[in-house]
């Protein structure tokens, strides 16, 4: 674990000691439990969120997917369809979706922040227009089993989040797919002269993120028992939030999973002893936006730093070299 | 000696490992051009940076006019009177050539602060009359071709009134008749007394134009004499003589059988032509020539990294190799020039740069396997001696020759057949210089065929068995091992008296006629976006027209006008934000926040201008705070909008404590609603708006530095704008206009509910984007933007009359967001940022 993961930790750990002496029902089981439930969306799209942020892009479409995700969902299987099948094509329309980011910031060279807002409104839009926003709710009682209800002891979409959260903590710090998106975020244009396909790993990156917003739009279904076209909107702001606070810069480069998890957890405990306190739900999007801009500015003043003690300590500044010389 | 202009007195730079300059002494004299030679790596372009004021030298001191003065940073540079013109675009591509002379440098106003276009565009003009070339001045930098730019730079430092200008390798992409004119130019500038730098490898050039020629060799003054007391042998003697070091250890060895064959190898760009090389195992091939010559970019093609023309044959098989991962699995590597941005992933670790390319073969189904990667990093370390402080030391933290030697162990990691080294010594200290001769050495001796792209001759004599020498993008000599020496082999990369040949440059850059027509051929292309709009517009209405009978009337058009009136006026302030190279996606809480203050104000008995002021205000200090956040926080502004975003809009909810504001008062209804003339107020406000702006966006110096920030920041900063606070004030605008839409939003509807402005920030940007902003920053027009808030109010109105659900409106706007920034980035090609 690394001193900036460890500092988190701390954060988190203070945050619970604080919240349980504010408010006694803090640590009540069944509140923790329900409270955990929330965590399954938000999480399941950090953890992509991080390998496309690395890289230094950003998908700002990811609670537009998961909204439209939900609805093909839902009408799919309205339609007829099985419900496993009906889930299975609104996770595939969410990569889909993602593969459509990826097509155009590859090979459209749209820059991905105004891609992603673009394809924002398009499929919220489209989300909006199969439904006409109306929804489809009643599910069969496993699909509300798997939303509302425990397993053992925990929420049954845990094991989803948890899953999710090793496959990608093996992809991005143990595979190879893993490394090549560190190198795309280090360096692009070394990454392209170092032989790594970069157009296809953004093509399969963006198709992940949007197969994740798939995911956390079928979980939300479930756990809400309703699919509408509106679901996951400004979810975005949380999901940037909690991989940024976990550390991730934003130009690119450095980033844990375990990182966001723990600025997962940080925010959800936030909200939640928020939540407890009575404190207004829009407080809670206030105190988040602050904490994104707080953290954001706070990365870069700390990156700042370490680059300074960092070449202080080497002796020498990696600016003067003569390299281009004639 | 203050018959010098400038002097330069034992002047000394180092870097990590290298020195560069030791101890020069240079002297400019006013009236005089004083050539400075010599090889790549002699210092030259330390020499330039230092008068440029990049670089501080270690020691040693410099005199103007006989006064010490130390030259700190380039604006310091520029006050001095030093000019440098160099070979990489330093201009603004999005503004015109008279911008670039003169933007912040006494643009011609009057009155009161208006730009005097006409008059400015003559004075360019006039500049170049003098130049001897005929260049509208209205072009944009990026319409330029390298000569035409070069020109503008020059006449940047004869505007400037520079007294010391530093031409480097100004003839490198020149046609005949250019050089020619380039010469008569310097002949105006010195008889003007300016002192001029001409930094050349071109012998002939020397003698034509210089009256002193300085010599460089290894970051010494080796020579320093006046042209007529010399000769070209004696200088190309003084630039490459030295004894060959016996420290490369080349064994004799036999070369095997051709590992690689190119053919006929043409670049689609003419940086080399019809090249033949053929590659032995067991043999190092030395590829010599000056910078321009085209090696590094064959290099780069043979591996894939460059499109070609031509043929390869690798062990007598015909390849093409599309991309460097093709090259690599052949056993082709190219190891590239510049290690600093092409080659080393800085803030990783020495293991994760050397296992790069060869990941595939220490992972199991997609799992890199660590016990075997540390295994062989550590071997290639330990074979390379590396001196790092373990596999997981940060690059950035090394030297130059340990950097090096890391990029080179990973390309000799994937145990390569030939090797492709690109100065793989430069800015290397002589011990590790040693340590990567010998171990080209040993691999030669073990089969590898290596190809060493150098411009250090004694390197390329020691190493090679075989030397070729590219000059001009062609292969011109080729000699074997110990049938030659350093004179010769350095003669034949110095280009010849010219020749008039008629190179291909000549051919395929068109005359300055046919030039002409082709910038007034883009000039039309640059206004052709708004001049589609209006067209697509205008035949849309009448189609639109025949399908709805509704569509056709002026009471229609009232209502779509007022419809835009609100966005319209928010896309002037967004177009404002994007061309300084920002972007707010808070617009539609501003708008909201706005709204529900004026409202409320208006509600609690305020007058109409007191509101409006309130509001605009109000918006204002939103739009400020966004600004300065990413500014002195130094966080890309999407990010602090989309928190922004949720902070403006929380604070709306607690203030209203989630209810609508209803009954808006006549104060303000009045306003919204109201007509004069017949005209709705509205329209009137968002006209005058639009006309302001766009104005202000064409006449105020102020306007033009926003279009610089966005068009090219470093060059912006360059020439004494203040980027931050640029995008600051655009900011803050933005908020100022948001608010007043705000303000006709309450009294156009009456009232402000909750979810006002959700939305809003996308058609805001769509309108922008469509109307021929670039997203990059740098271009746009207000105009433009009003014909864009059109096309969606249309887009709405149609929808609307049409019965198709306005569901469909998302749709519609992402779409037309994707399409017109497809477009753009296809017209302009920018490297893309986030």
């Amino acid at each position: 674990m690394t001193l900036s993961e460890i500092g988190r930790l701390v954060v988190w750990i203070v945050l619970i000691v604080a919240l349980s002496i504010l408010s006694p029902r803090f640590m009540d089981v069944d509140n923790l439990r329900e409270a955990s439930r929330y965590l399954v969306t938000t999480g399941v799209m950090s953890a992509a969120m991080t390998a496309v942020i690395i890289t230094g892009g950003i998908d700002l479409s990811v609670g537009s997917i998961l909204g439209m995700s939900g609805i093909v969902l839902g009408f799919t299987w309205q339609a007829g369809f099985p419900l496993p099948l009906a889930v299975l094509i609104g996770v595939l329309s969410g990569a889909l979706a993602g593969l459509l980011n990826g097509i155009c910031i590859v090979y459209g060279r749209i820059p991905p922040l105004i891609a992603t807002l673009a394809t924002l409104a398009l499929y919220r839009g489209i989300a909006l227009a199969i439904s006409q926003a109306a929804s489809v709710t009643n599910f069969p009682q496993w699909f509300q089993f798997f939303g509302q209800r425990n397993f053992a002891g925990i929420p049954a979409q845990m094991p989803l989040l948890i899953a999710v959260l090793v496959i990608a903590y093996i992809l991005l710090h143990r595979s190879r797919f893993g490394r090549m998106i560190y190198a795309i975020g280090d360096n692009e244009t070394a990454a392209r002269f170092a032989a790594v396909p970069v157009d296809k790993v953004k093509l399969w990156l963006y198709a992940i993120s949007g197969l994740s917003a798939g995911l956390a739009g079928v979980a939300l279904t479930a756990h809400a028992n309703t699919a509408k076209a509106d679901a996951g909107t400004g979810y975005e702001l949380d999901v940037i939030t909690c991989v940024v606070l976990g550390g991730t810069q934003i130009t690119g480069g450095k980033g844990t999973i375990l990182g966001t998890i723990l600025g997962l957890l940080i925010v959800r405990t936030m909200i939640y002893g928020m939540h407890l306190l009575a404190v207004k739900t829009v407080v809670q999007t206030i105190v988040v936006g602050v904490v994104l801009i707080a953290t954001a500015v706070l990365n870069q003043y700390i990156e700042l730093w370490r680059e300074r003690t960092r070449s202080q300590s080497a002796g020498h500044s990696v600016a003067g070299s003569p390299a281009g010389s004639s | 000696m203050e018959q010098n202009l400038l002097s330069l007195h034992r002047i000394s730079k180092s870097f990590p490992g290298v020195q560069a300059l030791r101890e020069v002494d240079l002297d400019l004299r006013p009236g005089e051009v004083h050539a400075l030679v010599g090889e790549n790596g002699a210092g030259k372009s330390t020499l330039i940076k230092i008068l440029a004021g990049v670089h501080s030298p270690d020691s040693g001191e410099i005199f103007q006019n006989g006064n010490p003065v130390r030259i700190t940073d380039p604006i310091r540079s520029r006050s001095l009177g030093i000019a440098v013109i160099h070979q990489e675009l330093d201009l603004f591509p999005d503004l015109s050539i008279t911008e670039n002379l003169f933007l912040g440098r006494g643009l011609l106003k009057g009155p009161g602060p208006i730009l005097r276009w006409k008059e400015n565009h003559k004075r360019a003009g006039d500049l170049f009359q003098q130049l001897g070339e005929k260049l509208p001045p209205e072009t944009p930098g990026r319409a330029l071709s390298a000569a035409q730019r070069q020109m503008v730079e020059i006449a940047a430092a004869l505007a400037q009134q520079a007294r010391i200008i530093v031409m480097d390798e100004p003839t490198a992409s020149l046609t005949e008749r250019e050089v020619r004119i380039l010469f008569e130019q310097v002949e105006n500038l010195k008889r003007s007394g300016a002192a001029i730098l001409y930094v050349t490898h071109r012998m002939n050039e020397v003698f034509a134009i210089a009256d002193r020629v300085t010599v460089l060799r290894d970051g010494q003054r080796v020579l320093s004499v006046p042209t007529h007391e010399t000769n070209r042998d004696e200088i190309i003697r003084a630039m490459v003589g030295r004894e060959v070091s016996a420290f490369f250890p080349k064994e004799e060895t036999q070369a095997g059988d051709p590992a690689l064959q190119v053919r006929d190898f043409t670049d689609p760009n003419g940086a080399f032509h019809g090249i033949h090389l053929t590659l032995h195992r067991g043999e190092i091939v030395g590829l010599y020539g000056l910078v321009g010559a085209g090696r590094s970019e064959l290099a780069q093609a043979i591996v894939g990294l460059r499109k070609s023309a031509g043929e390869i044959e690798l062990d007598g098989i015909r390849r093409m190799f599309r991309s460097p991962g093709d090259a690599l699995e052949a056993g082709v590597v190219y190891v590239p020039e510049d290690r600093l941005v092409q080659g080393l992933f800085h803030g990783l670790t020495v293991r994760d740069n050397m296992t790069i390319a060869i990941l595939r073969e220490i992972s199991h189904y997609g799992l890199v396997d660590r016990s075997e990667e540390r295994r062989r990093v550590t071997e290639q370390i330990a074979s390379l001696d590396i001196r790092t402080r373990g596999p997981e030391q940060v690059v950035s933290t090394l030297s130059g020759g340990n950097q090096q030697k890391v990029v080179l162990g990973r390309w000799l990691l994937t145990k390569p057949r030939i090797l492709i080294l690109d100065e793989p010594t430069r800015g290397v200290d002589v011990g590790a210089k040693a340590e990567i001769h010998r171990l080209m050495g040993h691999l030669a001796s073990e089969g590898m065929a290596i190809l060493l792209i150098s411009s250090e001759l004694p390197e390329v004599l020691g190493m090679s068995d075989r030397i070729g020498v590219m000059r001009e993008g062609r292969l011109v000599a080729q000699f074997q091992r110990g049938e030659t020496n350093e004179e010769q082999v350095g003669r034949s990369a110095f280009p010849e008296d010219r020749v008039p040949e008629i190179s291909t440059r000549d051919i395929e850059r068109p005359s300055v006629t046919e030039q002409k027509g082709t910038i007034r051929f883009l000039r039309t292309l640059s206004h052709r976006r708004e001049t589609i709009l209006t067209l697509f517009l205008l035949a849309v209405v009448p189609i639109l027209a025949r399908l709805t009978p509704g569509f056709a009337t002026v009471q229609n058009a009232r209502d779509i006008l007022t419809n835009i009136s609100v966005l319209s006026i928010a896309a002037t302030g967004m177009t404002l934000v994007i061309v300084a190279g920002g972007i707010d996606i808070s617009v539609g809480a501003i708008l909201a926040a706005s709204a529900t203050c004026a409202a409320l104000l208006a509600k609690s008995g305020w007058e109409f201008v007191p509101v409006l002021f309130a509001a605009c205000l109000a918006g204002g200090v939103l739009g400020f705070i966004n600004g300065s956040v990413s500014v002195s926080g130094r966080v890309h502004p999407i990010i602090v909008t989309l928190g922004t975003m949720g902070i403006y809009r929380g604070m709306i909810v607690l203030w209203t404590r989630g209810r609508w504001v209803m009954n808006v008062p006549e104060t303000l209804t009045d306003f919204g609603q109201g007509d004069f003339l017949a005209i709705p107020i509205p329209v009137w406000t968002a006209g005058i708006v639009v006309i302001l702006f766009g104005l202000a966006l064409r006449y105020l110096e102020s306007g033009r530095m926003v279009y610089a920030s966005g068009s090219n920041p470093r060059v912006a900063r360059l020439i004494g704008i203040h980027t931050g606070k640029v995008l600051i004030r655009t900011f803050t605008l933005c908020g100022v206009l948001t608010g007043l839409g705000g303000v006709i939003y309450a009294g156009r509807y009456g009232e402000v509910q909750t979810n006002t402005g959700i939305g809003f920030e996308l058609k805001v940007i769509a309108a922008t984007v469509i109307g021929g902003t670039n997203i990059m920053g740098g271009s746009g027009s207000v105009f433009g933007s009003l014909l864009g808030s059109l096309l969606l109010g249309i887009l709405s109105n149609a929808m609307v009359l049409l019965h198709i659900s306005t569901y469909w409106e998302g749709v519609a706007v992402g779409v037309f967001i994707l399409g017109a920034v497809v477009v753009d980035t296809a017209r302009c090609q920018r490297g893309t940022g986030l």
